[in-house]
């Protein structure tokens, strides 16, 4: 009865592993299909002829390395600016008392639940004021206003033990000494939580470079790729064998670094979680 | 104190960024001079020039203005192309910086909307003194609005029926349909189900079909050959200036029945259809309508074809078409130097744009049509040039006429090639989504 | 002292709030006044007064959107919870290989939502999908995912539970693993049933968990956007149409500016109220 229930468990998860891998699995099946294969019935798990022309094509046709380019551009500018940043301002807003701190703090996790959609025209109308469409930054800044981050940060340095610090200034250590050398040493859980979660986060945002991107070279992947299923275009000819090849290679970076960075990323996911 | 101090900062931060917003945006209109250039020489300049091509189209495009740039060497032309609601936005969005481009190309029933914004200059095309008789005419009174002449007409795209000749030759058929009764007949005939059976024979496993008779885009396409139908039976209540819109139930009717009955009466068609020409090249349909920028892609597929007439269906011949034209957006401070090299550079490119047809376009201009070498398929399309029907160049057509949701020619295709609604209440539901467009657009 | 503090913090946070203000809080309060012109891409705006909020409440397209929000969120909460929980306890379990199976959940996640979007419609089309080929193989019709305007919503709430399952699992394991253990042993020196040991105990303990589940379920939905957009992009009809989606075609397709606003400043109100009932029908719960 017990092993009977064992296996149970282990069917069950093997089933469920399948639901979550079957749609990337098989669009990696049909991207080394002949576009003709592709479209043939009955559709085959095991393509008779397997052919890295699909890839060869995306890549003769579109800038895909561009696009590709662009998006580790920004997504690791984005990044590294959004830690540098909210980590200074998460530690003042955890570790320092002075007046508008809770009103400051208050304004900033407000905005948690305000979605880029909700001021996209206005954003929009700003950086094609001050000319940042069309360019890196007008993806990057936007993107550096991250309140995740503050959120996340700002709980975890309250929870650091005021010890240290104190030792530390007694010792006549600079401010900024104290956060570079003490606090931020040990912030390493809560910032490594914070690099993937807006790495995935840049990497994977769509509305916003799509509508401050207007030329093709300065793409990101996801809107490059869209670009594949638009029939806006009367003359675009639609392909699933291109537009599959350009989803795997796409797929494959992210897949490679979230199963390198896992375990921070599941801890991330539940220390939000809790503390929401 | 810290605390006023935060708010009023932030409050003025707030308020300088909507200042600054609201700056600049206004005395953008300010009218261009006649450049009357004649005789004056041009200086040396490079002038931008925005399109939508993609793909081939793009290549030809690109490969022409590059011949322009090589064949001289005064006026160096910079060519920038999107999909065509990405390149509009961009348009609008550099017209708003001070920065627009110098030619705009664009589609004639996407003409109204931005004549209407205004930014659009008409005295530039009428300097260019173009001779009426060189173009095509129907693509030449495309370009008009309210009389004026706002763009250079550079090519006709049209819907055509495309056939696997082969297919026909296996199942013994000699003419492409030239009727509705034919295309049902012909599409019947050519849907074969899993025992070889066609569609006419007894017995015919309608669920299990492997090659389709027939097949079109069933998106906005759709309604571009609802268009076809309602004006082949000499009705067109779409007009330049309407600001409503009554339509003919009995008419529209009788053309949302004859699509929905291809697909679910004589079940010619697969229900659903992403990509005909897709299905066409691996030999899954063997008919499709589609347009003429689909024949440079066919040039290398495994079997013969042929295009054929847009079918005649009901009382007359007419056909759903579009011109695209280039356009001189209205310049905020005007360079007539540049200027004169904008309409330099359109006057060579539709004289030379004998090219630009090797992409399966029909030039505008009729030297370069003349000059031009004939694609094979292409002999239909000219055949429907003299009774091509455009949507009109309504200052909503785009919001009208979208290809993306919400959109009421979009839901009136989708209605009936999806969910076989009733006509009557497509027609009803189409009837009363332009009407709330062009309500909310006033 | 606090002086001092003050203007470290200061420093600390002026680069952030640069950034911050100039383009999160900034734009989000001009909103609002755009919302209150007419305004299209390329003119001058003009004082509208209320009329783009006034259009609001009579735009059919807005109606629909709304509701298939709506649709969205009653379609996708349900599955987001139950199944979530179902598998955060199977993967509580001991068992070897849990580790993977805990990855493999969150994948989805992690991926490309506007790529998910191009895979699953490639799996979903109607003549050359692999899941009408199964369906057909089993005896039954093929099912017209996308194209049928009733069962496209379902389809594409699929795909979004497919998505977040694996993330809101890690935050109900996380939940799961908060409950002291003290209490289930006291429970079962008591007698108590698995089953009356999981409603009694477990539930109510993980209320703080379903309550975050639902606020990110929320904002998900109404920020719905770009796996729709490579899969129906709001078709057939308007079946699939959010708001999102909407305000996209409102404002770059049709450019009208001031509309646009109004649409967002609507989002935005929506999202604020949700949130607000959600927040108080809990605490209400909780005084019982």
């Amino acid at each position: 009865m017990k092993k009977l229930r064992g296996s149970v468990k282990y069917i069950v998860t093997i089933l469920i592993c399948i639901v979550f891998l079957f749609p990337i699995a098989w669009a990696l099946v049909c991207s080394v299909k002949p576009e003709t294969d592709i479209t043939s019935y009955p559709p085959k798990w095991i393509p008779d002829i397997a052919t890295l022309s699909n890839y060869t094509q995306v890549l003769e046709r579109y800038p895909y390395l561009s696009w590709m380019k662009n998006s580790l551009i920004t997504a690791v500018t984005g990044t590294v600016l959004i830690l540098i940043l909210s980590s200074l301002a998460a530690y003042a807003l955890a570790r320092y008392r002075f007046r508008g701190r809770k009103i400051i703090y208050g304004t900033i996790v407000a905005m948690l639940l305000i979605p880029i959609q909700a001021y996209m025209i206005p954003l929009y109308l700003l950086c094609s004021k001050i000319g940042l469409l069309n360019t890196y930054a007008g993806i990057i800044l936007p993107s550096v206003a991250n309140v995740t981050s503050i959120f996340i940060l700002t709980s975890f340095f309250k929870g650091l033990p005021g010890e240290l610090e104190e030792a530390a200034r007694i010792d006549g250590c600079g401010e900024f000494r104290i956060f570079a050398q003490i606090m931020l040493p040990l912030s390493k859980p809560a910032l490594s939580t914070v690099t993937i979660l807006t790495f995935i986060a840049n990497w994977n945002s769509f509305l916003w470079p799509m509508i401050c991107i207007r030329q093709d070279e300065l793409k990101t992947l996801p809107v490059g790729i869209a670009q594949f299923m638009g029939s806006v275009n009367s003359n675009a000819q639609f392909q699933y064998g291109t537009s599959l090849a350009g989803c795997c290679m796409a797929v494959i970076p992210t897949l490679i670094v979230f199963l390198i960075l896992q375990k921070h990323f599941v801890e991330g996911i539940a220390s939000s979680g809790i503390k929401g | 104190m810290k605390r006023k101090t935060t708010r009023i900062l932030s409050m003025a931060a707030v308020t300088a960024l909507t200042i600054s917003m609201f700056a600049g945006c206004g005395g953008s209109s300010a009218g261009s001079q006649n450049s009357g250039s004649e005789g004056s020489e041009i200086e040396p300049c490079t002038i931008t020039y925005y399109g939508g091509w993609t793909g081939a189209d793009l290549d030809k495009m690109q490969a022409l203005v590059d011949e322009f740039n090589e064949s001289q060497d005064i006026i160096t032309v910079e060519f920038t192309s999107l999909q065509w609601s990405e390149i509009f936005t961009k348009f609008l969005a550099d017209y708003q910086a001070g920065a627009a481009p110098d030619i705009i190309a664009m589609h004639t029933f996407e003409m109204g909307q931005f004549v209407d914004m205004g930014v659009l200059d008409a005295e530039q095309v009428a300097a260019m003194d173009l001779n009426e008789s060189d173009f095509e005419k129907v693509a030449w009174e495309g370009c008009k609005y309210d009389g004026t002449l706002y763009g250079v007409p550079i090519d006709i795209n049209m819907h055509a029926l495309y056939y696997n000749q082969d297919m026909y030759d296996a199942a013994g058929i000699t003419n492409p349909p030239a009727t509705g009764d034919e295309l049902i007949e012909t599409a019947m005939k050519l849907t074969i189900d899993s025992n070889g059976k066609n569609a006419t024979e007894e017995g015919f496993d309608k669920n299990n079909i492997v090659q389709y008779g027939f097949g079109f885009l069933q998106n906005h396409h759709t309604f571009y050959q609802y268009y076809s139908m309602i004006n082949q039976q000499g009705y067109n209540p779409f007009t330049v200036d309407m600001e409503s819109i009554t339509i003919d139930t009995e008419k529209s009717d009788k053309a949302i029945q004859f699509i929905e009955d291809l697909i679910y009466k004589y079940n010619v068609v697969p229900v659903g259809e992403k990509s005909p020409i897709d299905d066409f090249k691996a030999g899954t349909v063997a008919m499709i309508i589609d347009g003429n920028w689909q024949l440079s892609g066919l040039t290398d597929v495994s079997f013969n074809w042929n295009t054929a007439e847009y079918p005649q269906i009901f009382d007359e011949k007419a056909v759903w078409g579009a011109a695209e034209l280039l356009a001189f957006p209205l310049s905020q401070n005007p360079d007539e130097n540049k200027q004169a090299a904008a309409q330099e550079f359109v006057r060579w490119l539709s004289e030379n744009s004998a090219e630009w047809a090797l992409s399966g376009q029909i030039p505008a201009n009729i030297k370069a049509q003349e000059e031009s070498e004939k694609l094979q398929g292409i002999d239909a399309y000219y055949a429907e040039k003299d009774y091509v029907k455009f949507l009109p160049a309504h200052p909503a057509a785009v919001s009208l006429f979208s290809s993306k949701a919400p959109s009421p020619i979009l839901t009136m295709a989708q209605d009936a090639t999806l969910n076989n609604k009733d006509a009557t209440e497509i027609t009803g539901s189409l009837e009363e989504d332009l009407n709330t467009v062009m309500e909310n657009n006033n | 002292m606090k002086r001092k503090q003050g203007r470290i913090a200061a420093l600390f946070l002026l680069p952030y709030m640069i950034i911050f203000i100039i383009f999160r809080l900034g734009p989000s309060i001009a909103g609002l006044f755009i919302g209150f012109m007419d305004w299209n891409l390329a003119g001058i705006p003009e004082f509208a007064g209320l009329d783009n909020f006034k259009r609001l409440f009579t735009d059919e397209y807005f109606m629909i959107a709304l509701w298939n929000t709506f649709k969205f969120f009653l379609l996708t909460l349900p599955p987001l919870i139950i199944l979530s929980l179902l598998l955060a306890i199977l993967l509580n379990q001991k068992m070897r290989f849990k580790s993977v199976g805990r990855v493999v959940s969150i994948i989805p996640y992690v991926l490309i939502p506007a790529v998910v979007g191009i895979m699953w419609s490639w799996m979903y089309d109607n003549n050359f999908g692999i899941l009408n080929y199964y369906l057909k193989k089993l005896g039954s019709q093929g099912v017209p995912w996308l194209t049928d305007e009733n069962i496209a919503i379902i389809s594409i709430s699929i795909v979004v539970i497919w998505t977040y399952l694996g993330y809101n699992m890690v935050l109900f394991l996380a939940g799961l693993q908060g409950i002291p253990r003290d209490l289930y042993e006291a429970a079962e020196m008591d007698g108590a049933t698995r089953i009356q040991i999981f409603f009694r105990i477990t539930c109510p303990m993980l209320k703080p968990v379903a309550s975050m589940v639902i606020t990110l379920t929320l904002v998900n939905t109404v920020q719905l956007f770009d796996q729709i957009y490579t899969m129906t992009a709001g078709g057939p009809g308007t079946s699939t149409l959010t708001m999102v989606q909407y305000l996209y075609t409102t404002a770059f397709q049709n450019y009208d500016l001031g509309y646009g606003s109004a649409i967002e400043v609507a989002i935005l109100v929506i999202l604020i109220l949700l949130i607000g009932i959600q927040n108080k029908i809990l605490k209400n719960n909780d005084g019982d």
